[in-house]
């Protein structure tokens, strides 16, 4: 950053600063979101966000020839957004040396803001300005430090940036120069206010509700704040924000159970919650203090009538019921402070719905409680927010932390299997109940029958009605049981889909790879063809797209099988399932390849689970095999299983070519392959990890069984508890 | 003034020795002048070794998982020793799932430019053009270059004399413009101050 004649220049890339500023900051409302956290950290007690003349502008409403109103809704021109604080400002330096540099450590250097509050940091590093970028195309910093005699104003307009990265020379240290000028102040006078006009978009009542909703988890609803932090949010547009409107959680309404615990420092002592089985109650009970501190805690749980009442309220917005949250001194905690509008994408940080793999149907999940852990600087000083922000540092205090909460969630759990064997008896008794009044009608009914013949015209109408009401009870009973079936695999489809998450990324990372390499290739034919002195060239990329192109094409088939198979969870023999492919399916191809099997799976059981999952496995690593046992005169392959410390361990070993020393780790990476000559792409063992990380196993190389040639797969699956 | 060639270094774990982009890239700047690794730490260590010399790297950023050496950790290396190599990070991931630490360290430590895996290779020539450019005229890679090409003796002696009265060799020198430090700055900006000099007053015609 230089300074001269009174003007400001910032140093680096236009062109990488707005790429890099639009993927930090995805929408406004995080925009938003990170210019309050700022004003937390200049140590501000007030934040005033404020909107003028944001609303849509409907500019051309006129009459269509058919008769319709068209309208064209555009933004406003003239409106304006304005953040003002009343925190500790910034100097000169600040603005040239930190504000306008991208990235600035200072944040980093210093994880606390200055005294009085020494407030731990909420706001991300540097990313101010790109805050500011996303809202509008102008904006003026309006800033004072107490004891300054006057206030800096400094004018950033970003359209200028635009027009300049747009022209053809590549701008590094850009020339593009923002004025700065000092008005007058009184001395006692601090904070800064940021000027942003040009606006992006227009803001609708709903984005204003939205925002007020994200600001309103900045300050703990529950625990009042130590150090004060006030945000007041006005808009001239909507009338319910036309007035200075206080920006505060909603109470919690509809949850079917509340739980609260505390703690008595005196005493030693720390609650917990305890389910009483008998009355079908939460209870607490007290236990020594634990090893993070003490901790207050604020459960609300909805069961599904809770929640079927919340969604009514709220017109099924259930992203308010967000699980668990950390707050430190009445503040959010940093790792808590990321905000993420899709519910799917939240980070796990305390790790709640990562168990849900294991027990879906019976344990608690973020979408079912709201909660509040108040911890403070003083009593637990080992809870500690990772420098990256996103997570916590990993103590064992920070460990122990997470278990506290999840033991306290498992109690909700067990209310939760309380409430539902409760309905679910009561349920099945009342229908068991009609079946049988109707039965006994019809006796009756056939009774008089029998006895008075002449009645039989006026009751055989009657009797044919119980019969009807009879099979539709039936009905009714074999309707729950589908649901309740249908409601089982629903809990499978959504673990499967959690994993796929997982792998998207790496998938799409490897198709990426794939469409470069077949595209410069391309390129090259587009480029020189038909240049006689390139025919060997052509040649050899005409092979290697093709080549590539089937890669990609099981790439894609691999994604597409696994979205297409998660639905199959079924009762299956695994000795059976191996038995079947390896002697029946594969018999012709070990006949032809000449390959001597042995199979050896001790135990015999039956898993509930995705059986393409398994025959992928096991496909993938026969595959495999038989490429790396090409070139070799005697080929076998062994197969190994048995049963240990509840989980299943299954070896996998051929004498081919085998793995070279450390190479163990990288067999498993997607495109990795020790057999292109055999045709191998590097996707088999990816595939194999990749299924049995999503059954939650482990996959490694281990010393090959037929030493010293050959490589030895270990496999071990774990079962589910209960 | 002797400007030696400048080399291209690809570091890239997944691509082929035979991809169109290293083929074109030999024809322009000639097969010695491209040099690529699929091994991240083979390459730093040639980084390394050729310090002096006009470098620019084609960075892929995510190795496998099984190396503990990422780009992003490969470039803050090179850029432990010198801001003179021209760094143009060259990546399949979508930059939102590029670390963001990293991200800020390219845009702080001037990462030239960014590429997708899918770009033309006519774009990624292009902007190695751009860099090469930059090579060729900007006065701290001059001034390296100059200071490379002088005889041994002649570095470590003290030549060179600040208005403060401060002695430094031409290594010293050297070494202050690749850590951009003070001296260095110092150094360039005196430079460039003597140069618009001379031209104001017609000294040298350009």
């Amino acid at each position: 950053m230089e300074e001269l004649d009174n003007k400001l220049r910032w140093r680096f890339d236009v062109n990488t600063f707005r790429l890099l500023g639009r993927e930090l900051i995805t929408d406004r409302i995080t925009a938003v979101f990170e210019l309050v956290k700022n004003c937390y950290d200049a140590n501000s007690t007030e934040v005033d966000v404020m909107f003028f003349g944001v609303a849509p502008v409907d500019t051309k409403s006129k009459l269509n020839t058919n008769g319709n109103v068209s309208s064209i809704i555009t933004k406003p021109l003239d409106g304006k957004v304005i953040i003002k604080d009343n925190g500790i400002g910034m100097s000169f330096e600040d603005i040239r040396d930190k504000w306008m540099v991208v990235g600035t450590n200072s944040k980093r250097v210093q994880l606390f803001s200055d005294e009085p509050f020494k407030r731990r940091f909420v706001g991300e590093k540097g990313i101010g300005r790109f805050a500011v970028d996303k809202l509008g195309a102008q904006v003026k910093i309006i800033t004072k430090k107490a004891g300054d005699v006057s206030w800096l104003n400094v004018e950033i307009n970003w359209e200028e940036y635009e027009s300049k990265a747009s022209q053809e020379q590549l701008i590094l240290f850009t020339d593009i120069e923002n004025k700065y000028y000092y008005t007058d102040a009184s001395v006692d006078e601090q904070g800064t206010i940021l000027e942003i006009t040009k606006i992006n978009d227009y803001w609708t009542k709903l984005d204003i509700d939205r925002l007020f909703k994200e600001l309103a988890k900045v300050v703990s609803p529950f625990f009042a704040s130590v150090n004060p932090f006030n945000i007041y949010l006005t808009c001239s547009d909507f009338p319910d924000y036309v007035k200075k409107k206080h920006v505060k959680a909603d109470e919690t309404k509809y949850s079917s159970h509340k739980a609260t615990i505390d703690f008595d420092l005196n005493a030693g002592s720390q609650e917990q919650l305890v389910f009483d089985e008998k009355g079908g109650q939460i209870n607490t009970e007290k236990i020594p203090i634990k090893s993070f501190g003490p901790v207050k805690m604020l459960l609300y749980y909805f069961n599904n009538e809770a929640k079927k009442r919340y969604n009514r309220a709220y017109k099924n917005d259930d992203s308010r019921i967000d699980g668990i949250k950390i707050y430190r001194n009445g503040i959010i905690t940093t790792p808590f402070a990321e905000f993420e509008a899709h519910p799917d994408k939240k980070r796990d940080i305390l790790g709640i719905d990562k168990r849900l793999w294991r027990d879906i149907f019976n344990k608690v999940s973020s979408r079912e409680v709201i909660g509040i852990v108040e911890i403070t600087k003083e009593n637990n000083p080992q809870i500690i927010d990772a420098t990256n922000r996103q997570d916590f540092v990993d103590t064992l205090e920070f460990r122990d932390l997470k278990v506290f909460i999840i033991q306290q969630l498992d109690v909700l759990a067990k209310l939760k299997q309380y409430e539902r064997s409760k309905t679910k008896a009561q349920r099945q008794t009342a229908l068991e109940k009609a079946g049988a009044d109707i039965k006994s009608f019809k006796d009756v009914i056939e009774n008089i029958e029998s006895q008075n013949p002449v009645l039989k015209e006026y009751l055989e109408p009657l009797k044919e009605q119980a019969i009807q009401i009879g099979r539709t009870v039936s009905k009714g009973i074999q309707e729950q049981k589908k649901e309740r079936e249908e409601f089982t695999r629903k809990e499978n489809i959504y673990f499967s889909l959690m994993s796929l998450q997982d792998y998207a990324i790496r998938i799409s990372h490897a198709v990426r790879t794939s469409l470069g390499k077949i595209k410069r290739m391309a390129e090259y034919f587009k480029d020189h063809f038909p240049d006689e002195n390139l025919t060997d060239d052509f040649k050899e990329y005409s092979l290697l797209i093709y080549e590539e192109m089937n890669t990609l094409s099981r790439v894609i088939d691999f994604m597409l099988s696994y979205a297409a198979s998660n639905a199959d969870f079924v009762d299956f023999s695994v000795k059976e399932l191996i038995l079947n492919l390896l002697t029946v399916s594969y018999k012709q191809t070990f006949k032809d390849e000449g390959i001597t099997l042995t199979i050896d799976i001790k135990d015999n059981f039956i898993v509930n689970a995705n059986k393409k999952f398994f025959e992928d496995i096991i496909q993938n690593l026969v595959s495999n095999s038989i490429k790396a046992l090409q070139k070799m005169p005697n080929k076998h392959i062994k197969c190994t299983g048995y049963i240990e410390d509840k989980q299943f361990v299954f070896f996998f070993s051929d004498n081919g070519v085998g793995i070279k020393r450390g190479e163990e780790d990288k067999v498993f990476e997607i495109y990795y392959t020790t057999t292109a000559e055999e045709g191998g792409a590097g996707l088999g063992l990816f595939i194999v990890k990749t299924r049995i990380e999503a059954l939650k196993g482990t996959v490694e190389i281990v010393q090959p069984e037929f030493n010293p040639s050959g490589a030895t797969i270990k496999i071990t699956l774990p079962f589910r508890e209960g | 003034m002797p400007i030696s060639s400048i080399k291209t270094v690809i570091i890239h774990d997944n691509l082929s020795p035979r991809d169109p982009l290293i083929v074109e890239l030999q024809k322009i700047y000639g097969k010695n002048n491209v040099i690529f690794f699929k091994d991240a730490q083979e390459g730093l260590t040639y980084l390394n070794e050729h310090i002096t010399e006009k470098l620019i790297v084609l960075l892929d950023l995510n190795f496998e998982s099984s190396n503990p050496l990422t780009g992003g950790k490969l470039f803050e290396e090179i850029r432990k020793k010198t801001s003179l190599i021209y760094v143009i990070i060259w990546t399949a991931a979508d930059l939102s799932s590029v670390d963001k630490e990293d991200l800020v360290s390219f845009i702080n430590n001037d990462a030239l430019a960014f590429a997708y895996a899918t770009a033309d290779t006519a774009e990624i020539i292009n902007l190695i053009n751009k860099a090469s450019h930059q090579l060729s005229t900007r006065i701290d890679a001059l001034l390296e270059d100059l200071i490379a090409h002088q005889p041994n003796n002649t570095k470590d002696t003290p030549t060179f004399m600040t208005k403060d009265g401060k002695q430094y060799t031409l290594n010293e020198i050297a070494d202050s413009i690749r850590h951009q430090d003070e001296l260095g700055k110092m150094i360039e900006a005196s430079i460039l101050n003597l140069a618009i000099d001379l031209l104001i007053r017609h000294e040298k015609p350009i």
